[in-house]
């Protein structure tokens, strides 16, 4: 096939004067023009054999122009099935063929080609299973053999940017054909904010290329793009349409999610797909794709051609041939009953055999490189169908058509099916004011001048390999044989054979495929995605997907070499030496803490007593101002969810402190109760607005007192006391608690001031050998002193008298949530309980979560499990039966590895049992 | 010694090497080193800055509009998202019964001291609340990468605010014919600036300092 480029053509402007671009091709340097695309490039440079086809790894070349099907997949810069006939060329592109070895010119698995016919069908599920250990070897073979393209794992491809991008136009209109250039503008007229998508590089879709109509889609295109209120995007394709108007489409490596009011369909046709005899020769195409290079890329496909048709635009695509200097050897036209029979080459066409549609009589050869298809439209019905009922054959029109949309969806142009260029435009434009109005589709309406009649679905004698799907190399005679072993219906034989599964998703077969089997039935299933999408696409970009938080003081736990733990959506410092190392300091010395994330709420106003008591378990009535207390929280339903402390701050002002992962919670059921109750409250969520550090140690009284202006003596500040005071001018609220069993004051401070009262603290600190410690090791300190931690201690069965906390649980006060369960658990009495234990020196550490075994069962499990620093054993929380509960009692525990440890269950704290270091 | 205010953005300023100084008791960046760069960015493409330390009061429940019509008698009639402008400050009516002030930094004291706090629940969050500031005539395209939900220029007009979502993060945006201004969570800040910026490479987002775009509220100057 001779190809060569066109300076110019009598019926049409075509491109004259674009800059040279320059990209390799299986290292051959190719020169294409501005505009081109690869597909059209390479013709230029008189490639003929783009790939491999899939099963039989015969050659393909370019079909349909439009990035239908497998022929035109190419790897484009390590990134494989790019489509070649959707990629505008660029300067520098490396492009290698696929699916084929050692090369797309003598390619060792053409052997296929004799082979597989050779097989039975689907050879794969029926061959290899004796004796069994053939198999194996023969999957790796298989799949080894199968697929296309092959992915980068080198790595190179990591840096690729996958983008989702979001749009919300008042009207979508998917298709930039006629129709649907005429529906944006209508819709637009309208005063609507129109998105234009069209998946090629172009607008016009088939108009663009006949004569005269492209004049008029050139005014159409001019006006939209002049046009503030429309936005085009092209290279862009829908792959699916979901509910509420979610159009989603692809632009390249951008995802985009579109939600509009509504949506206009005007996907276009087709051509229409004819199941001959080595119809997949590379030299055979459709006319749309001829005339797309002739007009669209100066682009001459071949030197002599025959032209098959049965309607009167197979007339224009001779006229266009001729234009560009294709010598036009026939033009075969149905309607005057003669047609294709088959097609004759080893690797590319050199002739067609014409003879009689009804395939009578005798037959002529003629020889050629070229064998331009143009025997009607197949509606693009893919997002017009997507999950919705199956398109019916319309024997009017001689198409299937998809009559059913939902509401604020239409659809317009020759996916309806074929009609003249006029027609096309009105119906575009009813559609479009139709969409901006949101009134009912407007009806569609075709005439006799309209139809072109279907040929039979296969013509000519069909031995050997006439393809009815071209992505998946399925041939009539497979299907065929399928049939008789009974895969007669065509969503069986889509599954037995493939047809339709590749990458097109049946888009150019599924007329052929189901007029084959039975057209009252139609074609199989659409589904998304309705054109090939990458899984980079599907993903998208994966950095900020779920939002990471941080405390006001996180830069300076970076700079200190912290080591983090992932809490939620929080960072903290897990710990920034070791653990156990950090414990023995605190134990030993003074030690600092972050404690920012916890919850922080402010509780005021005339109502706050009864708030409280109506929330909170315990009673507050006496809690006088400058005091803390420890509380709990209780679901509805009677089951413990929180602890905390609870600060009377000034009077009728509370604070109340939570743990990190439930403050959310409680403050969203704090707003609940006070609105459904009318509590006459003031609620402030200080959470953000406070830093928070802990302070714990035996120097730590000693260490504030150089700061602040207050007393902190035991007498004047006692445990469980809070106080206001400044540091270096900052207002600071102090809180001597004691969540790790040492003298610990936690300091709350605006946030703002995080990094600079945290350096400030640590300076400050030098003398007192203050260091920082993390979270795992505050773990490690209050499982030494016992304390639990809601959640992690309990679950959704744990009352608060079997974890240990019933003594904050005050249940002779009126109504307060849970109060009606927590009798009933009360009256039902203990059945497990939460206990200290403690192991033997050297025995190993459980694991978090193992069992407690009795007899060979297990009768409860570890909560919390660590070895102790400061004792030198290992210790935790676990839940045991009541009778297991006594101090002093053996229990065994079963670790991961299947090992039993015995340990003992303590009575109080293994650290400080008295509470001696935190009264001091 | 004087504490200073730190930005919840420090620690990715910081990497960014940003030149800072202290501006009303906060320290903030100036300039990344190339203020030429910014100010095209600007002009050309999108910049990001951290406003974080103008002021912010937020008025909620009780009596909140009552209180509000005290202070800012304009704003008690706003609607829903709408805001009221005054010179270096804008009042944004966020529902019904809540209100969020923005003012120059170092005026939230003042203001905040001219409400009644038994009234409302009256909360100064300027070191609660991050305050990231989107500018350029490329904004939009880092927005259209950044949330799912529809901030059209026609639906959330300049002079608005709306309450959403941006890289799964709550935000607050007030929005502006110049810029949006995002307010979010301290604890969110560094992710929602790493993120505009991740989204922001491939359309030109660069983060700026103060120099390029200093504080303007409610009247532009």
């Amino acid at each position: 096939m001779k190809s060569a480029r066109i300076e110019s053509h009598p019926d049409f402007p075509v491109p004259t004067g674009q800059k040279e671009i320059r990209f390799r091709f299986q290292g051959r340097e190719i020169t294409a023009l501005e505009g081109d695309t690869v597909a059209a490039a390479l013709i230029a440079a008189g490639v003929e054999t783009f790939s491999r086809s899939f099963k039989y790894h015969r050659r393909r070349g370019l079909y349909d122009n439009a990035g239908y099907g497998t022929d035109t997949l190419l790897d484009v810069d390590a990134s494989p099935n790019v489509i070649a006939d959707r990629t505008l060329a660029r300067e520098g592109m490396e492009i290698r063929t696929q699916n084929a070895w050692p090369s797309v010119g003598f390619d060792v698995m053409a052997v296929n080609d004799t082979v597989v016919p050779l097989l039975p069908n689907g050879f794969y599920y029926k061959m290899f299973h004796k004796p069994k250990a053939l198999w194996p070897l023969a999957e790796k073979a298989i799949r080894k053999a199968a697929g296309i393209g092959r992915i980068d794992t080198s790595g190179r491809g990591t840096d690729l940017r996958y983008e989702k991008r979001y749009r919300f136009p008042d009207v979508c209109v998917v298709g930039g054909g006629p129709a649907g250039l005429s529906a944006a503008k209508a819709a637009a007229e309208e005063g609507k904010q129109v998105l234009l998508i069209e998946q090629l590089p172009t607008l016009g879709g088939h108009s663009a290329h006949t004569i005269p109509e492209h004049q008029r889609v050139s005014e159409l295109q001019a006006g939209l793009e002049a046009d503030d209120r429309v936005e085009i995007l092209t290279n862009t394709s829908a792959f699916g349409v979901y509910e509420e108007n979610l159009v989603a489409a692809v632009q390249g490596r951008d995802q985009f999610k579109i939600r509009a009011e509504a949506v206009v369909l005007a996907p276009g046709a087709l051509e229409r797909h004819l199941v001959f005899e080595n119809n997949d020769l590379p030299g055979i195409m459709t006319g749309r794709a001829s005339e797309r290079l002739v007009l669209l890329h100066g682009v001459r496909p071949g030197s002599r051609a025959v032209v098959v048709t049965n309607h009167d635009g197979g007339e224009h695509t001779a006229r266009v041939l001729k234009g560009a200097g294709v010598e036009v050897a026939a033009v075969v036209d149905a309607r005057q009953g003669r047609t294709i029979q088959r097609a004759k080459g080893r690797t590319r066409v050199t002739a067609a055999v014409v003879g009689a549609r009804d395939g009578s009589g005798q037959t002529e050869t003629i020889p050629c490189d070229l064998i331009v298809i143009a025997v009607g439209y197949t509606p693009n019905l893919a997002l017009l169908a997507m999950g919705r009922k199956r398109p019916i054959w319309d024997p009017e029109q001689q198409v299937f058509r998809s009559e059913t949309l939902p509401d604020r969806m239409y659809a317009c142009g020759e996916v309806q099916g074929p009609a003249t260029f006029v027609r096309l435009l009105k119906e575009g434009e009813a559609a479009g004011i139709a969409a901006a109005r949101l009134e009912p589709a407007p009806p569609i309406e075709r005439s006799a001048e309209d139809r072109i009649d279907a040929l039979p679905p296969t013509v000519g004698r069909c031995k050997g390999k006439a393809f009815v799907c071209r992505c998946m190399d399925v041939t009539t005679d497979e299907i065929a044989r399928s049939q008789a072993e009974g895969f007669d219906q065509l969503e069986k034989l889509k599954r037995y054979t493939g047809l339709g599964m590749g990458i097109c998703q049946g888009k150019v077969c599924y007329e052929a495929a189901a007029r084959i089997v039975d057209p009252e039935i139609g074609p199989t299933t659409f589904r998304p995605p309705a054109v090939p999408v990458s899984f980079g696409v599907l993903a998208g970009r994966a950095p900020h997907l779920v939002p990471i938080r941080r405390t006001p003081t996180h830069d300076v736990h970076v700079r200190a070499g912290a080591k983090f733990l992932d809490v939620g959506q929080w960072k903290r410092p897990e710990s920034y030496i070791a653990p156990a190392l950090e414990s023995k300091k605190v134990r030993e010395g003074l030690g600092m803490i972050d404690v920012s994330t916890l919850g922080k709420i402010e509780v005021s106003g005339p109502d706050v007593q009864a708030f409280l008591h109506f929330m909170l378990p315990g009673k507050f009535k006496k809690l006088a101002v400058g005091r803390v207390r420890y509380g709990v929280m209780i679901n509805e339903d009677g089951i413990l969810f929180e602890d905390g402390t609870i600060a009377h701050i000034d009077e009728g002002r509370y604070v109340i402190s939570t743990t990190t992962g439930n403050q959310d919670a409680i403050l969203e059921s704090f707003y609940w109760w006070q609105t459904t109750e009318g509590f006459d409250v003031r609620i402030r969520n200080l959470s953000q607005a406070l830093a928070a550090m802990n302070l714990s140690g035996d120097t730590s009284r000693r260490f504030l007192s150089k700061l602040v202006e207050i007393d902190m003596s035991n007498e004047a500040f006692p445990y469980m006391g809070c106080r206001k005071a400044t540091i270096e001018g900052v207002n600071v609220t102090l809180f001597r608690i004691g969540f790790t069993g040492d003298l610990s004051y936690e300091v709350h401070f605006p946030a703002e001031y995080g990094e600079s009262m945290w350096e400030l603290l640590m300076e400050k600190g030098k003398p007192y050998g203050l260091f920082p410690f993390g979270v795992e090791t505050q773990r490690i300190l209050r499982l030494e002193k016992g304390h639990l931690l809601p959640g992690v201690d309990t679950d959704a069965l744990s009352t608060p008298y079997e974890a240990g906390v019933g003594f904050a649980v005050k249940d002779d006060k009126p109504d307060f949530i849970g109060r009606a369960f927590l009798k009933q658990f009360k009256e039902r009495g203990v059945r497990d309980r939460l206990v200290l234990y403690k192991l033997k020196p050297g025995d190993p550490i459980p694991g978090d979560g193992v069992t407690i075994r009795e007899n060979g069962k297990a009768i409860g499990r570890v909560t919390s499990s660590r070895r102790s620093p400061t004792l030198g054993a290992g210790i935790g929380l676990c839940w045991v039966p009541k009778d297991l509960a006594e101090p002093g009692s053996r229990i065994t525990i079963r670790l991961a590895d299947g090992r039993d440890v015995d340990g003992e269950v303590l009575e109080h704290a293994a650290y400080d049992p008295e509470g001696v270091k935190l009264k001091q | 010694m004087t504490l200073l205010k730190i930005s919840p953005l420090s620690g990715p300023h910081r990497m960014l090497k940003g030149r800072h100084e202290t501006i009303d008791g906060w320290r903030m960046v100036v300039d990344f080193g190339h203020p030429e760069a910014e100010n095209r960015a600007l002009a050309e493409d999108s910049v990001l800055v951290d406003w974080s330390h103008i002021g912010k009061i937020r008025l909620y429940g009780g009596r909140s509009v009552e209180q509000i019509q005290k202070v800012e008698p304009d704003a008690a009639a706003l609607p829903i998202h709408g805001t009221h402008c005054r010179p270096g400050r804008v009042t944004i009516r966020l529902v019904e019964d809540e209100f969020l002030i923005l003012c120059r930094p170092g005026e939230e004291t003042g203001i905040f001291g001219r409400f009644d706090s038994e009234a409302t629940t009256l909360t100064d969050e300027t070191g609660t609340l991050a305050c990231l500031v989107l500018a350029g005539p490329r904004r939009d395209e880092v927005i259209e990468r950044s949330t799912a939900l529809n901030l059209r220029r026609d639906v959330v007009p300049d002079g608005t605010a709306v309450q959403t979502t941006v890289h799964g993060v709550r935000c607050t945006i007030y929005r502006t014919p110049d810029a949006d201004v995002v307010l979010t969570g301290r604890d969110t800040a560094h992710f929602l600036f790493d993120a505009f910026l991740d989204v922001g490479t491939g359309v030109g987002l660069k983060p700026a300092g103060l120099s390029t775009l200093p504080v303007k509220l409610g009247d532009g100057s």
